[in-house]
């Protein structure tokens, strides 16, 4: 055993530094009162934890929602699953969808109070949990502090949910068809107003009225339509159907009517299909220049053209066949005028590369007549198209916001509101067992920290570290009791 | 000497002698037990049948100015001893042999005559300390031990042996400022031991006089071998250190589990240049 001046202030080895340690551990446990202080303290920490937070009380329902009815159209994409979540999740946790339910159950009636319905209505959003695992399930949760009233607001914050989406749907339904039925209107008549312009035309030029055929409605106006349409009913019908003019040269008229049918005793029914027969080569031919120029001859357009050609020629060989009368010279000579007008269309086909002043005045005119015609025939045809498109979407959206529409749900309620059946955990035992813990453990640490800054002396290792220790009295409780009692 | 009279009640008494002599002659301490004696004309206050306190002069001898006129009276041990004696109560103790120790390491150290024993604040154990070292360096044979209290502040001495100076020290040592020079001290019966003790109920704001403090302490060292000198906490007054500048060695009381060590360090810095011998620990855990 070392005398105190035998000590030295740093001596330490490791069974001194032990023996601190103990000493230490020693002194900390002096202060042993701080252990039931803590845990008094913890004690009451706890119970106040508890009345404050109350029992709680969970409550969920799980939600499906479906693709609404489809009306044919596929080219709508398929909605984000997150999006829809998302949007679902605003929904629910609006403040007037809140403000209902505070008002209806009378939740946080203290903060209603207190603070007013907006801060009972963040207080209602952190007990609200909107869940959206993935696909097309969603849940909502709701925690309060009574069983019944928890399972109640949970049920009933789905129903919101589901009547909130369907209002909205309808709403949009029916202002999407009342857009749709203006639009509609505005179509209607500009295609009666490009109609009514393009009739205008024809009767101040009926040349461009000889053939009328039948197009099937909102099929564009083309050539292979055209001789389509011919193939079925060459024959003009009335009614609403669309209409579709050939054009014939006049140069090619006037060939097709210079050419006077003599009119034979007994042939005069040859004749008229010989005139015919004519006709439709030359118009057949019209269409083989204009296609030829614009494609080339590999175009399907321009085979089908040259088919058409061959096919007329065929028929005007057979008609002549059968009429043994010789080609009247109005004949003959008709075909000299036919072939001037063939080539007179290749010219006027082709691309309008030629000096304006080289081409003839009457070809001028013919070129404003046509582009005028093109221009009305397109304009019909577009008003046509932009119609038929916004009559498809009109019919989608009256579906949509018709009854039957409205019917269709698109949320449902897969699992309803559940009653629980007990507090939502932790439970009083586990929270009072945290609190001890945390009690204990901060009484520990008091202990260790009060010792660390006591700076007493209790030993001669603390004493020499101030002077020289002479000796160390050893303490001597009977006489400190005795003193104590005296005194 | 003269005849010793006729006892009246059966008593320890302690005889002594004074001899205004140099240190060379010798002073004779015995213990008579049952011895006789005739009861003093003016006793002591105590009021003990038991026990009697028996005042008795020896003739005064030839006195010189330089000398100093000492009157001791003898005091009993009441039966029940104060618990802070601890050499009395219990001499084969772990406590008294630490006493004990205190004495052999101070005499092997450098052996101080004028001891001063302070704390650095009150309630530390410097009375304890000083009466205790004082009995341990009376036991020594031939050793005349004077405790000298110089605590005007909380006076303990004469409470610690259950007596009433004579004269309060304080009141004698005023005295000194006269021609007359002279003390009355009580000698504690069955030990080689004398308190220099002030009144316990002394009126507060007596101050100790320096030069008058060390007159005082240099004349009683021509009378006794070692002077303890019990004095004021040194964080109290500066009456420590007016002591400490008369002694040969201080001796700072420290208690375990009391004092700080904040505290210490701070009495120790107030002491400054006086002869510190070091640090006595009580009522040590670790040393028991």
């Amino acid at each position: 055993m070392k005398l105190p001046d035998d000590l030295e202030p740093d001596d330490a080895d490791a069974r001194e530094q032990l023996s601190r340690a103990f000493g230490f551990v020693r002194r900390m446990l002096r202060k042993w009162w701080i252990i039931p202080l803590a845990l008094l303290f913890g004690a009451a920490a706890c119970a106040a934890f508890l009345w404050i937070k109350g029992r709680t009380y969970h409550s969920e329902t799980v939600l499906l929602y479906s693709e609404p009815i489809r009306t044919g159209n596929n080219n709508e994409a398929p909605t984000d699953p997150r999006n829809t979540a998302m949007r679902f999740e605003e929904l629910l946790l609006s403040r007037s969808q809140l403000e209902r339910v505070i008002g209806q159950y009378d939740l946080y009636p203290d903060r209603v109070h207190d603070y007013g319905v907006v801060d009972a209505v963040a207080e209602f959003r952190k007990h609200v949990q909107f869940k959206a695992p993935g696909g097309d399930t969603f849940s909502i949760a709701f925690e309060g502090t009574a069983p019944e009233q928890t399972q109640r607001v949970t049920a009933r914050l789905a129903e919101l949910l589901i009547e909130e989406d369907a209002r909205l749907k309808s709403q949009q339904a029916k202002v999407t068809r009342d857009f749709l039925a203006v639009e509609r209107k505005r179509t209607e008549k500009e295609l009666r107003d490009a109609e009514q312009n393009l009739a205008e035309f024809m009767a101040k030029h009926p040349k461009f009225a000889l053939d009328v055929v039948m197009l099937q409605p909102g099929a564009p106006v083309t050539g292979a339509a055209i001789r389509a349409s011919m193939a079925h009913d060459p024959r003009p019908s009335g009614g609403g159907a669309a209409r579709a003019y050939t054009y014939t040269r006049p140069s090619e008229a006037r060939g097709a009517a210079s050419s006077p049918s003599v009119a034979v005793p007994g042939d005069q029914q040859a004749k008229a299909d010989r005139a015919r027969a004519e006709a439709a080569l030359v118009a057949a031919r019209s269409d083989l220049a204009t296609k030829q120029a614009q494609f080339t001859d590999a175009h399907p357009d321009v085979r089908e053209a040259q088919a058409a050609v061959a096919a007329a020629q065929a028929r005007l060989a057979s008609l002549s066949t059968a009429d043994p009368t010789p080609a009247t010279p109005v004949a003959e000579a008709a075909s000299q005028p036919r072939e001037e007008s063939r080539r007179a269309v290749r010219e006027e086909a082709r691309p309008r590369s030629v000096e304006p002043r080289s081409a003839p005045k009457n070809e001028g005119e013919l070129v404003a007549l046509e582009t005028d015609w093109a221009r009305l025939t397109r304009g019909v045809t577009e008003a046509r198209q932009r119609h038929d498109h916004i009559d498809a979407a009109f019919f989608k959206a009256d579906v949509a916001s018709s009854e039957s529409g409205r019917e269709a749900p698109r949320i449902s309620i897969v699992d309803p509101a559940f009653l629980p059946q007990r507090p939502v955990p932790p439970g009083p035992l586990t929270i009072g067992a945290i609190f001890a813990a945390l009690a204990l453990a901060l009484g520990v640490a008091s202990m260790a920290l009060a010792t660390l800054l006591d700076d007493r002396i209790y030993s001669a290792r603390d004493a020499i570290q101030i002077a020289k220790v002479l000796v160390e009295i050893p303490r001597n409780d009977k006489r400190r009791r005795a003193y104590a009692a005296a005194t | 000497m003269p005849p010793r009279p006729e006892p009246l009640l059966p008593y320890r008494m302690v005889e002594l002698t004074t001899n205004p002599a140099p240190r060379n002659h010798r002073k004779t301490l015995r213990l008579f037990e049952e011895a006789t004696y005739e009861r003093a004309p003016d006793p002591p206050r105590r009021e003990k049948q038991e026990t009697e306190v028996i005042v008795w002069q020896p003739p005064a001898p030839p006195r010189t100015e330089s000398t100093p006129r000492v009157s001791m009276e003898c005091i009993a041990l009441a039966d029940k001893l104060d618990p802070r004696l601890t050499l009395l109560r219990a001499p084969d103790s772990a406590q008294s042999k630490a006493f004990r120790l205190l004495r052999h390491r101070l005499l092997r150290q450098s052996d101080p005559r004028l001891i001063a024993v302070t704390s650095a604040e009150r309630g530390e154990g410097k009375t304890t300390c000083a009466v205790n070292l004082a009995l341990a360096i009376a036991e020594e044979t031939l050793t005349r031990v004077l405790l000298f209290e110089a605590n005007v502040r909380q006076p303990s001495a004469a409470r610690l042996f259950d007596f009433e100076p004579r004269e309060c020290l304080s009141r004698q040592l005023s005295r000194l400022q006269g021609s007359m020079r002279g003390y009355s001290i009580a000698a504690v019966a069955g030990t080689r031991l004398c308190i220099a003790a002030m009144s316990p109920d002394l009126a507060p704001g007596v101050r100790l006089d320096r030069f008058i403090l060390g007159v005082a302490l240099s004349e009683l060292r021509s009378e006794f071998d070692y002077i303890v000198v019990d004095t004021s906490p040194v964080l109290e007054s500066a009456d420590a250190n007016a002591v400490a500048e008369c002694v040969d060695g201080v001796i700072l009381v420290a208690r375990a589990d009391r004092s700080r060590q904040k505290r210490v360090k701070h009495a120790v810095k107030q002491l400054g240049s006086a002869p510190l011998l070091g640090i006595t620990l009580l009522d040590s855990r670790e040393a028991a």
